[in-house]
């Protein structure tokens, strides 16, 4: 048996997101919140109010070249979503500063890969219009943050994992390898950090969204979709793509081939297609 | 090299081939990302990185040594009409035509290009409603017979992301797939 107590100390160890973040997540995560919520939250800090201008005035965002220069002004111009990831983006970034490579991620890969399955729940939200696309996308983005302590112990360059690749789910051959899954590893982040339970359950239940409980089930189930989603049309080679079993449980919850198109369609519409201004 | 040019302003891309030296020349090499495609006369390796559902069209005349390469993510342009007129090569359906009317024009023959296709893979233990994956190769095979194009060599399927570097103008395919022995079409 694996000894996991090494793992679970690293996960400890891992620095929590600033509080903004934190704080940021517990509006998201309260369906009585408000846009002005959060903007009331992001005036507070000057590298929130920082992040929220750089990104509304970047080119993805803002191709008339005016200048946007007030937190109003660039809530009023972003999405939940976007807001959400000038937070959490750059906190994902300072994260990622170890050895992933045992996950085949290079320097930025896995605030991209992340960055990806956000968007693919985000569209997956907005789809289906039965959760909050900007709760959808932090979900997506933090469902496999435990990789970033694990992959300090993974060893995928051994004939057991090797012999097992694209054969097994590969959370199963996490388990079968260290003792602990990714999943069990960004739970044990979640609570420690004191993330909302809403989405302590989307990390849990992100690969078997059938059995999360019934308050996160459907979050759980788009950030699920988003992940297949990701994993099919990442353009990153990693060591588990595809190496991902669909939660045949969901039954008639499964996305129709037309719905998986669609987003598919739309999550590449966000990362290559600049955006006009809609204000 | 031609990117992502609509064929209407079509022209002869790549490199002139160079006369034999005394030293080996490493190759050119060139990326092409998600709904891409480039047309290149000459020698060069054209690579597309990690394909998952996506499918890689690797076109070549050999004797006029133009090749193509082709990365589409989606089967059908019907999904989304505007971003296929914004981009053909995001679909199978147009963007095999596309690229096929931009090697014609940069100076191969219809009649001697061949294809050799990879990617369409699915996540372990999809729903059976769910052949994303199927459905692109599907349309990738449908289209060239269309454009009666033969395909030589194939990988597709399965579970596994797929790289690939084809090597103009002799149409090698060589696929390498992370912590599993690379292949050759």
């Amino acid at each position: 048996m694996p000894e996991i107590q090494p793992i679970i100390k690293a996960a400890k160890a891992l620095n929590a997101p600033s509080q903004l973040v934190l704080k940021g997540l517990q509006v998201l995560s309260s369906p009585s919140h408000e846009r002005i919520d959060l903007v009331n939250l992001i005036k507070t800090d000057p590298q929130g109010t920082a992040a929220l201008l750089k990104l509304a005035n970047s080119a993805q965002y803002n191709r008339s070249n005016r200048s946007i220069s007030t937190v109003d002004r660039a809530v009023g111009f972003l999405g939940e979503a976007e807001i959400m990831q000038a937070l959490l983006l750059p906190a994902i970034h300072s994260l990622q500063e170890r050895d992933l490579s045992a996950y085949g991620f290079k320097e930025e890969d896995f605030a991209s890969f992340s960055h990806h399955l956000g968007l693919a729940a985000q569209v997956t939200a907005k789809l289906y219009g039965t959760v909050d696309p900007g709760l959808a996308y932090t979900a997506g983005l933090l469902a496999d943050i435990g990789k970033l302590v694990l992959a300090s112990f993974m060893q995928t360059d051994q004939p057991d994992v090797v012999e097992q690749l694209g054969k097994k789910a590969f959370y199963v051959l996490e388990t079968e390898s260290v003792g602990l899954s990714h999943i069990q590893v960004g739970v044990m982040l979640a609570q420690h950090w004191k993330l909302p339970q809403l989405l302590q359950d989307a990390i849990a239940y992100h690969h078997h969204p059938s059995l999360a409980p019934a308050e996160s089930a459907e979050l759980a189930r788009i950030v699920h979709i988003g992940d297949m989603v990701a994993q099919l049309t990442s353009p990153l080679s990693l060591i588990d793509t595809l190496g991902y079993p669909f939660d045949t449980a969901l039954e008639d919850k499964t996305p129709t081939e037309h719905e998986l198109e669609q987003i598919i369609a739309g999550v590449h519409q966000l990362l290559y297609t600049p955006k006009e201004e809609n204000t | 090299m031609q990117r992502n040019r609509p064929p209407s302003s079509s022209r002869r891309g790549g490199s002139p081939n160079g006369l034999s030296s005394a030293r080996p020349v490493a190759q050119k090499r060139h990326v092409i990302g998600i709904s891409e495609a480039v047309v290149y006369r000459g020698d060069c390796v054209l690579i597309t990185h990690a394909l998952g559902s996506c499918i890689a069209v690797c076109l070549f005349d050999r004797d006029r040594r133009i090749s193509g390469l082709l990365h589409f993510l989606l089967p059908d342009s019907k999904t989304s009409p505007d971003q296929a007129k914004k981009n053909p090569y995001m679909f199978g359906d147009t963007g095999i035509v596309y690229l096929i009317d931009r090697m014609v024009r940069a100076g191969a023959s219809r009649s001697a290009i061949r294809a050799k296709v990879v990617g369409g893979a699915s996540v372990l233990g999809i729903p059976i409603k769910i052949k994303i994956g199927k459905r692109n190769f599907m349309t990738a095979k449908k289209v060239l017979w269309a454009q009666r194009i033969a395909i030589e060599a194939q990988e597709v399927g399965g579970s596994i992301s797929r790289t690939v570097a084809l090597s103009c103008p002799s149409g090698t395919v060589k696929i390498s797939t992370p912590s599993i022995a690379p292949r050759t079409l």
